[in-house]
């Protein structure tokens, strides 16, 4: 599992900021509009996608850490603590990542 | 190599009175020559201080989840969810939050000392029964582990950092040895109230209290025939150490097979633990002087055969001291001794 997530983290914004000319990304995509955004600010869109996928990533984890761990007492607070920060990250990458989805409109 | 150190049982010899057992019993229990690590500073004094023989477990020995020692004792979802999730299983268990945001590797590698404490312990009961075995007529055996007993796993409000109950795991194994049928344990750490939800179901109707005896400190009721003592000494605590010297003369009087366990801070107290060790030696032989006693003619009257007064009334504490031993009748070893005597 982890292992996909570190596969999407790198392979996304990869993808995006090279994607080859002669087969451009369909403008009306997500994809294209975080291509441009990466194109324009590379930083906040690379650390906005490892932030969500780091995130959900760590909230599917502690999920599954909670079902499996559910009769050892003494466990809750430690998965409300691991879910804080997993939800957290998904805030803050959706923060940083806001801008591009609700504005790839606009940048077609 | 440093991992190695960590990994020290030990067994204690019969070392000065012992050649009186040899004039009546041929074989003699000896020292067990085992490699040990001379930079380990607890290795150092105790062989500088004691005369004990200090035997190493191997890194190679220890002990996995999946090892029928540990699963006897531990239930296989308990177990899994450590194999698993061992960052969330250990903020539970040492009641820190904090732990279950580390990364699993790096909780794994806290699990490593932990097993290598419970293979100690374990081991120093192995070492036990097979000179049991091998050596009858050197009673009250005798061994220490510096392992951990793990006193407070299976806690349902809190671990305090115990994750295998290391006590139970060789008491479980000193049972399915079929050697032990009835087992004493001496806690300092708790008073034995515990809660055994994860442990697995196999033990739960073999460690009923009718089945063993619950004590702490000096007021041992042993009611029945006791084939196997575990002691847990928690060697921070420093007000007990006459409580300890008088359960230990009341164990070796009773010619009591014992594991004794050294927990708590044992870099910080080495010195009490090479002191306690030599005082239990001291109360060894003097059980053992004891138990011979009759041997020797009345010194108030040399030519008298009959004992005296005092012989009488030490004789008559032995004989109930041993009572419970002989009434059992399968104690062959005790009456053999006695019958010497």
């Amino acid at each position: 599992m982890k292992y996909i997530y570190v596969s999407l983290i790198i392979l996304i914004p990869s993808y995006c900021a090279h994607a080859q000319e002669d087969k451009p990304l369909n403008k009306n995509s997500t994809l294209f509009a975080l291509q441009q955004r990466l194109r324009q600010n590379p930083v906040r869109s690379t650390i906005a996608i490892v932030s969500l996928s780091l995130g959900s990533y760590w909230l599917i984890d502690t999920l599954k850490t909670a079902i499996d761990t559910r009769e050892q007492p003494n466990t809750l607070k430690g998965t409300c603590l691991n879910a804080a920060v997993a939800v957290g990250l998904i805030s803050f990458g959706g923060y940083l990542l806001k801008p591009v989805v609700w504005s790839h409109n606009k940048i077609i | 190599m440093k991992l190695s150190l960590i990994s020290i049982a030990m067994l204690l010899p019969f070392t000065a009175h012992a050649m009186e057992t040899k004039k009546l019993q041929p074989s003699v229990f000896h020292k067990i020559k085992t490699k040990f690590y001379s930079d380990d500073p607890i290795v150092v004094k105790i062989k500088q201080k004691t005369d004990c023989a200090v035997i190493n477990v191997d890194d190679t020995e220890i002990l996995s989840h999946d090892s029928p020692e540990i699963t006897y004792i531990h239930d296989k979802k308990y177990l899994n969810n450590l194999e698993k999730h061992p960052s969330a299983m250990l903020a539970a268990i040492n009641n820190n939050y904090l732990i279950s945001l580390y990364p699993n590797a790096k909780s794994r590698d806290y699990l490593k000392p932990l097993l290598m404490d419970t293979t100690i312990t374990l081991a120093a009961l192995k070492r036990l029964i097979e000179n049991k075995n091998n050596h009858p007529d050197c009673k009250p055996h005798y061994a220490v582990s510096l392992g951990s007993a793990g006193s407070f796993a299976s806690y349902d409000y809190g671990n305090k950092g115990d994750v295998y109950a290391s006590m139970y795991i060789a008491a479980a194994h000193a049972l399915k040895s079929k050697q032990f049928q009835r087992l004493l344990m001496i806690d300092e750490n708790t008073s034995l109230t515990m809660d055994y939800k994860f442990f697995s179901d196999k033990l739960i109707g073999t460690f009923r209290e009718k089945d063993y005896l619950k004590s702490k400190g000096h007021d041992i009721v042993l009611r029945g025939r006791i084939d196997l003592a575990f002691y847990n000494i928690n060697i921070d605590k420093q007000d007990a150490k006459n409580e300890r010297l008088d359960n230990f003369s009341d164990l070796f009087n009773r010619l009591i097979t014992t594991l004794i366990i050294f927990s708590g801070d044992k870099s910080k107290n080495i010195d009490q633990i090479c002191a306690l060790l030599n005082q239990i030696t001291e109360i060894k032989q003097d059980c053992r002087m004891d138990l011979f006693r009759p041997l020797h003619k009345n010194p108030l009257n040399p030519f008298s055969t009959s004992p005296s007064a005092e012989e009488k009334n030490t004789k008559k504490k032995r004989s109930y001291n041993f009572g419970n031993s002989i009434s059992s009748g399968s104690d062959n070893d005790t009456k053999s001794i006695l019958d010497l005597c």
